[in-house]
Parts: structure tokens; C-alpha cells; sequence
């Protein structure tokens, strides 16, 4: 059981290496928005309030 | 045989991906010091190489590349280099350098690892990753020894990776404590369901394992991290409720012996692990203040030969983060660590204030406010416990300076911008 845990953890830690390179420039993207790990859009704020959940 | 295949495997995929991305050996860097999994292959000695090929990459990259911070000095950068000098007189200097040496080279390769964050992380992107590098690392051990709790119903208690600094028990609860709230952190800004699945389950397990850790410190650093947690959220009160039901839940499944040690928080004067500590705090101080200038050396203090002539001879750990650095490197290491907290605390605040309901910068003013939380744990957690070079707090000062001048540079650009629209 730890041992794919162990495994799991490590190809998670790929992911997040691979996700950086994706939007790094190397790979042409540069705001953190693709992939797995990729980053939400934030809501436009229009009358001066975050209303996003707490 | 086969996990040191399969980590042979994913070690290479990894330096792979550091040739098409130089940043990826620092994120390599950090993974391995932090997780340590080669310590869990067949043979851990075939890979312990790697972490010393990840940080030579590391100072390639830093030492080659365009892509850095430029080096303009602030209030953090020079407090920060004050206290690495002291880190090396002290040692030059100590009172026996072969005693200290294992701390100094501990603590001296923290300091280099956070200076290459300070140079090179310059982008949101960058920050997030290695979030996400640290929370995976340190995220293994909590989710590993948060099932290994409800396996067994808190029987006995769990430790960290041995060799590590957060090997005991006590140190263990607080570099978990100090990593919810980054997980939080990147539960808000992750948009990727499975993303945010994996950062709760690894969050939820950690407070688990916090409990399961029989840690006194680790309770008062988990009351911490949840009052901080409870004040920052809108809805307070329902927060509040949900901790509550949640604790109140997992508290009866504990064994009588975790309320009984649990309780001794109370009467702690009557407490003889209490005491010890209280007589290692006196030795640190009195030989602090024979050795102001430089300290006698990381560690020294621990030994009956250093500490005999204040009277009974001891020998224990300091068991205080603060009065390690006081002991260890002397007062003006000790007033540059305070310095450093105290300003990139002060920096949260700031860049809260600046980015709140700012449109672009919300993911700016979560982070400020975790980084902060992270650092209170940090700042409670330790009075008890020796972890003055602890990454988690090194990186969270380090992501301070690097997402102050970021979003500083930002806010430049988009006013710049507006003025020129305004003007066109």
C-alpha cells in the first residue's frame, strides 16, 4: 500500500515538473493555465468586491 | 529492486525535463531534499547522488541564466545575507567544529537552496510550481502517516522521515501544520477538480497525522493554523461549525493515553519533558550571553563538555528554534532571523492590502494571507522545538520577497498602462 502511495506521489511530482515546462514558455504558454495543475481564471471584479466563495 | 528502478525511471524523466527547462532543477532540488524517496528505494545509496547532481544543475542554471531577479538589495536581502555570514563565522569560530559541522552544513545548504529561490523565482508561474513541488514532498508524509493513524486509532505515535528535520514527532506536526495552509492556497486557485481533490485529501490527512503525532506542539500549532484559518474565512461561523463537528468526530476514535499526554498542556510546570526544556532554554541563554558576538556554534550547547561550568551538566537539545539561532550564531544572527520574520510578516499585510479586490491579484492577496498563516504556525510551533532551518519557513520567506517585488512590478505596469490609455 505505501509503495503506491510512493509511486502515486512520484508521478505526481512529474506532473508538476511537466506541468511547469508546458507553461514556462518552453512550450509556449506563460500564465500557468494548462494542464493538470493549471491555474483558475479569475472572476473580473466589477463594483470592488471578490465574490468568489470563502 | 523495483522502487529503485521506478525512482531511477522517474529521476531521469525528470532531468529530462530540466534540459528543455533550466527552473526544473531547483524544483528537483526541492522535491528530493524534501521527500526523500530515495531513502525507501532498495538501495539508497546509488541515488543519494542525485540531490547533489539537482543542486550543482541548480548553480549552473543560477549562475548562467538571464531569467532572475535582478540583485537590488531590500531590508529582507540584506538581513538575509547578514545571517548567512553569521551562520559561517559562527563555525569558523565554533567552540568545536566538528561538533557543528552536521547542523552547519544542515543549515547552510537551507540558506543557498532559499538564495537560488530569491534569484530565481520571478513569475507567478514559477511560484505555483514550486507550491506544488513542496506541498507533493511534504504531502506524501502526511497522507502516508494520516492513513497509518486511522489504520491503527491513534495507537502509539508517527515520526517524519528519519535524517530529516522533521524527523520526531514534534517537528513532524509542525512542517504539516506550516503546509495547510499552502494546500489551501492551491485548493482556491487550482481549476482542475482532480487538482483540487488531491490538495484536500492531502490537507485533510495531515491534520490527521498532526493529531496522531501525540505532539503537544503540534495540538497548539493545529489550534493555531485553525483560529488563522477560521478569522480568514467569510463565513466564520460556519467555518467554525464545520471544525468543530469535524475535530469534535475524530477525537473520540483517539486512545485514552493521547488525552492523557494531551492533558499535561495544563500543568506543564509539573512536567518533567516540560522541565528539560525549560533548563536547555536556561544553558542556551546563559551561554549565549558568554558567546554574544558568534554564538558557539550550531549545536554546541547540546554537550555536558560546553555546558558543565553553569552548574549540572546536560545534555539535550534546545528545543526553541529562537534560542538555537541565539546559542548557536549569537545575538545579531538571532536579531537578522527575527528581522527577516518579522518583515516578510509585515509584507503580507502589505500585499494583501494592495491587491485586495484588485482585478488580476486575488491570487496575490490568497497567497499573502497563507504565506502569513504558515509562518504564524511556524513562529508558535517552534518555541518548543529545534527547527531553525526548517525549508518550509525558508521558502515561505523567500515567496514573500519574490511576490512583493512581482506583484510591485505588476501594479507599475497596469498603472503605466492606464496613464497611457488615459493620455491616447
Amino acid at each position: 500500500m505505501t509503495a503506491i502511495i510512493w509511486l502515486f506521489f512520484l508521478i505526481m511530482i512529474i506532473l508538476a515538473l511537466h506541468w511547469y515546462r508546458q507553461n514556462s514558455g518552453a512550450a509556449g504558454a506563460f500564465d500557468g493555465t494548462i494542464g493538470y495543475f493549471a491555474m483558475k481564471e479569475e472572476p473580473e471584479i466589477s463594483d470592488g468586491k471578490d465574490k468568489r466563495n470563502p | 529492486m523495483i522502487k529503485t528502478i521506478a525512482l531511477l525511471v522517474i529521476t531521469g524523466i525528470a532531468f529530462a525535463l530540466y534540459t528543455q527547462a533550466g527552473f526544473v532543477s531547483l524544483l528537483i532540488w526541492v522535491w528530493l531534499s524534501i521527500m526523500m524517496p530515495q531513502a525507501e528505494a532498495y538501495n539508497p545509496a546509488i541515488l543519494s547522488y542525485s540531490n547533489l547532481i539537482a543542486g550543482v544543475a541548480t548553480v549552473i542554471f543560477l549562475i548562467t541564466t538571464k531569467d532572475k531577479n535582478p540583485a537590488t538589495p531590500n531590508i529582507f536581502t540584506i538581513l538575509f545575507f547578514i545571517f548567512t555570514g553569521f551562520v559561517i563565522l559562527s563555525q569558523i569560530f565554533s567552540l568545536d567544529s566538528d561538533l557543528s559541522y552536521s547542523p552547519f552544513r544542515v543549515g547552510i545548504t537551507v540558506l543557498f537552496m532559499t538564495y537560488a529561490v530569491l534569484a530565481l523565482v520571478n513569475t507567478k508561474v514559477k511560484i505555483q510550481a514550486l507550491l506544488w513541488v513542496f506541498l507533493i514532498s511534504i504531502g506524501y508524509y502526511g497522507v502516508t502517516r494520516g492513513l497509518y493513524t486511522i489504520a491503527n486509532g491513534g495507537a502509539g505515535y508517527i515520526t517524519g522521515p528519519g535524517g530529516t528535520l522533521i524527523a520526531d514527532n514534534n517537528q513532524l506536526a509542525v512542517g504539516l501544520a506550516m503546509m495547510v495552509p499552502l494546500s489551501y492556497y492551491l485548493t482556491r486557485t487550482s481549476a482542475d477538480k482532480r487538482a483540487r481533490m488531491l490538495t484536500m485529501g492531502i490537507s485533510s490527512l495531515s491534520i490527521v497525522a498532526i493529531i496522531g503525532t501525540h505532539s503537544r506542539g503540534g495540538l497548539i500549532s493545529l489550534g493555531v493554523l485553525v483560529l488563522g484559518l477560521i478569522l480568514r474565512s467569510k463565513n466564520k461561523l460556519l467555518n467554525l461549525l464545520i471544525f468543530i463537528i469535524a475535530i469534535g468526530g475524530a477525537l473520540p476514535l483517539m486512545p485514552d493515553e493521547w488525552f492523557q499526554r494531551m492533558d499535561t498542556i495544563s500543568h506543564a510546570e509539573e512536567d518533567s519533558s516540560f522541565n528539560g526544556r525549560v533548563e536547555a532554554w536556561n544553558v542556551a541563554i546563559k551561554l549565549s550571553l558568554e558567546h554574544p558576538i558568534l554564538g558557539v556554534g550550531a549545536h554546541n550547547q547540546y554537550f555536558p563538555i560546553y555546558n558543565a561550568h553553569l552548574g549540572t551538566p546536560i545534555m539535550r537539545a534546545t528545543h526553541n528554534a529562537y534560542l538555537e539561532i541565539l546559542a548557536g550564531h549569537g545575538f545579531l544572527a538571532f536579531g537578522a532571523f527575527l528581522g527577516m520574520m518579522a518583515i516578510t510578516l509585515l509584507w503580507c499585510s502589505r500585499i494583501k492590502k494592495l491587491t485586495k479586490n484588485k482585478n488580476g491579484f486575488l491570487w496575490a492577496n490568497d497567497l499573502a494571507g497563507m504565506l502569513q498563516l504558515s509562518m504564524l504556525v511556524y513562529g508558535v510551533g517552534v518555541m518548543a522545538l529545534s527547527m531553525e532551518f526548517w525549508f518550509g519557513l525558508w521558502l515561505n520567506m523567500a515567496l514573500v520577497c519574490n511576490l512583493r517585488a512581482i506583484i510591485l512590478r505588476e501594479l507599475k505596469l497596469t498603472s503605466t498602462a492606464k496613464m497611457q490609455r488615459a493620455y491616447a
